[in-house]
């Protein structure tokens, strides 16, 4: 995000289908150069947006400036964007090289120019002795790569990208991100991607913008939706979290450390979330899986811990995820943990249904709205 | 057969089915070569020796070249405006959102089950309400009129065949309503023009109780043919003629089958060229 912090601004935009609001009232600043990832479940709104950017949707209301320029009168074939489609849209009547040289129609280069500049985006993406194809000789991933040299080689402001790795296989799809990742840095160009991938949004984004019912939740880094998810829906959706629901008790002013009654998940520290919060609030705790540790044995007075019954576990190879059952929560509590617990089950120290204790530290845990 | 599978299997009462059903099919067919070169009046058997006499005199009948002429004329104009119909048709109920887009497909579609002598004489009360003379131009007229809901459904779905978002991703890439017409839809449609266009064409050529009611002076060939069959000294130069139209048609199908398997998008192509 250098220097231009809101290079694409959006200001209440509403796209109404009859009475489906499949985008409401959305407000958001896009720096230029970011990577800028729009992520949900299907229907929350996220292709509707882009499209809107694209110009294929027209706004029921509000507006969208790209570069300080309002989009509202600017048809798709004059915005400075171009964008990556789901299916990729490769035009099958013509091949690479022609599908690549499509949009350099306008621009009235010459022969000689319009060579070298699908030479170099065949280089770009990896794609050179391929002009000659046609897109039903083409693998996905190569397909994929067409799309991306054919919309950068108009060098557009803005690079709209929906969903443009959903179809690959995944060890493709893990390539492609490094390789999209990389391009975009090197390009310097703002990037928007569309994905419900929690994860590839996470490996790919500077920032994320967490969607559901066409409303924004959270719009933030990577490392912050996950560590401190504003909500129960974002928390939910990015990873795993346990939510634990309370009421605090007291408050330990330094350093605004609070204490939570959580009912059969007993009293317990969340630490740096006490300012302008009062004895008596009821509030919503999350814990990421991985927080959590498991205890064999009872932990000493003043930690953080639950006492529960080991349930049920998935074997995952690096780690393994355990759950855990508290009487009168009813949802189960999942542990993450590197796989040395495998160690404990293995000597036959721990069995299913055997009491356990879960324990965390005061920072390991977040207050969420609820 | 042990390396079949259950599916692929050969069904011998299938298969006598299907050469019955052939011979069903073609046999009467062949009959018209068959008779075109007998040396006879009359169409029976045993045959006569062999002749190409009925083949000279076609095609020094006079009115019979001008019939061919009107039913080529009327067949290429009923196949290009049928067909341009088509294409603005098909591209509106596929691609935008019309209010009540299926009903206007079944108006379209009407003509396909409504009898061609309704048509014929409501057509015909029409134009002579109007004054309008009966001419090739009307005959063109109820041509386009019957053809279109063919060309409709071959350009439908081709329309559906294919993804929106190509139209879409030509707009992104600069191109305004118009080049996307030329140079993604056009060319992605072309296969379906090109079957629409042959199409209508054979069914006007073949024709006859529209152009019963609504030619003038001027017969299409199905008219004239009929007109000589009254005539017992013609029905050879018709078999004739007759024979002459079949090797055509079959010409014309392998002809656009031998195009097809080119490449349908090889040709699409080269003509997307600006």
């Amino acid at each position: 995000m250098s220097g231009n912090d809101a290079f694409i601004s959006i200001q209440a935009l509403s796209k109404h289908f009859g009475p489906v609001k499949a985008v409401d009232r959305i407000d958001m600043t896009i720096g230029g150069g970011e990577f800028f990832s729009l992520l949900g479940a299907s229907g929350c709104g996220k292709t509707t947006l882009l499209r809107m950017l694209a110009g294929f949707e027209t706004p029921t209301a509000g507006d969208i400036h790209i570069d300080g320029v309002s989009m509202d009168e600017v048809a798709p074939h004059h915005r400075p964007t171009n964008m990556v489609f789901q299916n990729y849209a490769i035009f099958p009547h013509l091949d690479v090289r022609k599908n690549i040289a499509y949009g350099l129609r306008v621009l009235r280069l010459g022969n000689a120019e319009v060579d070298r500049r699908v030479d170099e985006m065949l280089e770009v993406v990896k794609l050179p002795g391929f002009g000659e194809r046609r897109s039903n000789e083409l693998s996905g991933g190569q397909r994929q790569r067409v799309a991306l040299a054919r919309a950068l080689i108009k060098r557009p402001k803005v690079l709209l990208l929906d969903e443009p790795l959903g179809a690959l296989d995944k060890k493709l799809r893990e390539e492609m991100q490094l390789e999209l990742r990389a391009l975009q840095q090197s390009l310097g160009i703002t990037f928007i991607f569309v994905t419900h991938d929690q994860e590839e949004a996470m490996t790919l984004s500077d920032r994320i913008a967490v969607m559901a019912d066409g409303k924004v939740l959270q719009t933030d880094t990577p490392e912050q939706l996950y560590e401190a998810p504003n909500s129960r829906e974002v928390g939910a959706f990015i990873g795993t979290m346990n939510f634990l629901r309370g009421r605090i008790v007291a408050l330990e002013l330094d350093p605004e450390t609070i204490v939570v009654e959580a009912g059969a998940a007993g009293t317990f520290r969340v630490a740096g979330t006490g300012r302008g919060r009062t004895v008596g609030d009821p509030v919503l705790v999350g814990i990421r899986p991985e927080k959590l540790s498991v205890s064999v044995t009872q932990p000493a007075d003043g930690t953080n811990a639950i006492q529960g019954r080991f349930a049920a576990m998935s074997y995952l190879g690096d780690r393994s995820h355990y759950f855990v059952e508290v009487d009168g929560l009813d949802q189960r509590i999942s542990v993450a943990s590197q796989n040395d617990l495998q160690h404990l089950l293995a000597v036959g120290q721990l069995d299913f249904g055997a009491e356990i204790w879960l324990t965390w530290a005061p920072a390991g845990a977040v207050i969420l709205a609820d | 057969m042990k390396s079949a599978t259950y599916i692929e299997r050969l069904n011998r009462p299938l298969r006598t089915y299907a050469f019955l059903f052939l011979a069903f099919l073609y046999v009467p067919v062949l009959f018209l070569p068959l008779f075109s070169f007998n040396d006879s009046l009359y169409i029976s058997f045993p045959l006569k020796a062999f002749t190409t006499k009925w083949y000279a005199q076609m095609f020094a009948d006079q009115p019979m070249h001008a019939a061919l002429m009107n039913s080529l004329k009327v067949g290429v104009a009923t196949a290009v405006f049928a067909t341009i119909l088509g294409v603005f048709g098909a591209k509106a109920v596929t691609r935008y959102r019309i209010p009540g887009r299926k009903p206007v497909v079944f108006t379209i579609m009407l003509p396909l089950v409504i009898p061609g002598i309704i048509m014929g004489v409501a057509l015909l009360m029409l134009v002579s309400r109007l004054g309008i003379p009966l001419s090739l131009y009307t005959v063109t007229l109820g041509h386009v009129l019957i053809s279109v809901p063919f060309a409709m459904a071959i350009l439908i779905a081709r329309f559906e065949g294919f993804d929106k978002s190509m139209e879409e991703a030509a707009a992104d890439l600069g191109d305004n309503a118009w080049w996307t017409f030329w140079r993604v839809t056009f060319p992605i449609v072309f296969p379906g023009i090109l079957a629409s266009l042959l199409l209508t064409f054979t069914i006007s050529f073949d024709e006859f109780i529209m152009a019963f009611f609504l030619s003038g002076t001027d017969p299409t060939l199905p008219i004239y043919i009929w007109s000589q069959l009254r005539f017992p000294k013609k029905l050879p130069g018709v078999l004739a003629l007759g024979s002459v139209i079949l090797v055509v048609s079959f010409v014309v199908v392998f002809a656009s089958q031998w195009l097809r398997g080119r490449g349908a998008a090889r040709i699409s192509d080269e003509s997307s060229e600006p």
